[in-house]
């Protein structure tokens, strides 16, 4: 779960994230995610 | 011997919560999108908004449910993850999204499934709590 504030200032019209922080933030939690699907078993 | 090597692609199910054709949450689904890697796809539900009211009676013995909504309900089952990204209207849920999580309960399509959801909101702390007190009830992994 994330909460991501002032949203429309940190994502440019390209769908760039503009904000460094957020842009962290966004690239660990994809991390664990991926982590998380690769060890996931099927069900 | 030779040895075969099945590369599988792995699935993120993305849900935006917000209606609006330009909507930031929906380029951050874009942004986290460039961010996978290649043996990842996004594939991004196009349409929250055609997702009927939710009605029980819609779907029970006597009736099966809606054709979106048993596509809607197949797409989550068979994604290996999915993604969330809404913005909150009036401190809450945007309606339309709330709606499609209503019709994933009795599937039960979200359960233990991998899921990351954003709020991404001017303030959305009560939006965030009540996210996350669903997806509890939905039983996903978080």
């Amino acid at each position: 779960m994330q909460l991501i504030s002032f949203i429309g200032s940190k994502i440019n019209k390209n769908s760039e994230i503009i904000d460094e922080d957020t842009l962290d933030a966004v690239q660990k939690n994809l991390t664990l995610l991926i982590k998380q699907i690769k060890s996931s078993r099927p069900f | 011997m030779r040895r075969k090597y099945i590369c599988a692609m792995k699935t993120i199910f993305a849900i935006c919560g917000s209606t609006r054709n330009d909507s930031a949450n929906a380029r951050l689904i874009q942004a986290i999108g460039n961010f996978l890697p290649e043996d990842f796809v996004l594939n991004i539900w196009p349409n929250i908004d055609q997702i009927p009211h939710f009605n029980p009676d819609l779907d029970s013995d006597q009736q099966s449910a809606p054709e979106v909504v048993s596509s809607f309900r197949t797409v989550i089952k068979t994604a290996d993850a999915i993604l969330i990204c809404t913005p909150e209207y009036a401190m809450g849920l945007p309606g339309s999204f709330k709606n499609a999580l209503n019709w994933t309960v009795s599937s039960a399509s979200l359960t233990k499934k991998p899921t990351w959801a954003i709020v991404a909101a001017v303030q959305g702390e009560k939006t965030f709590s009540s996210l996350e007190s669903i997806l509890q009830v939905l039983e996903v992994d978080p």
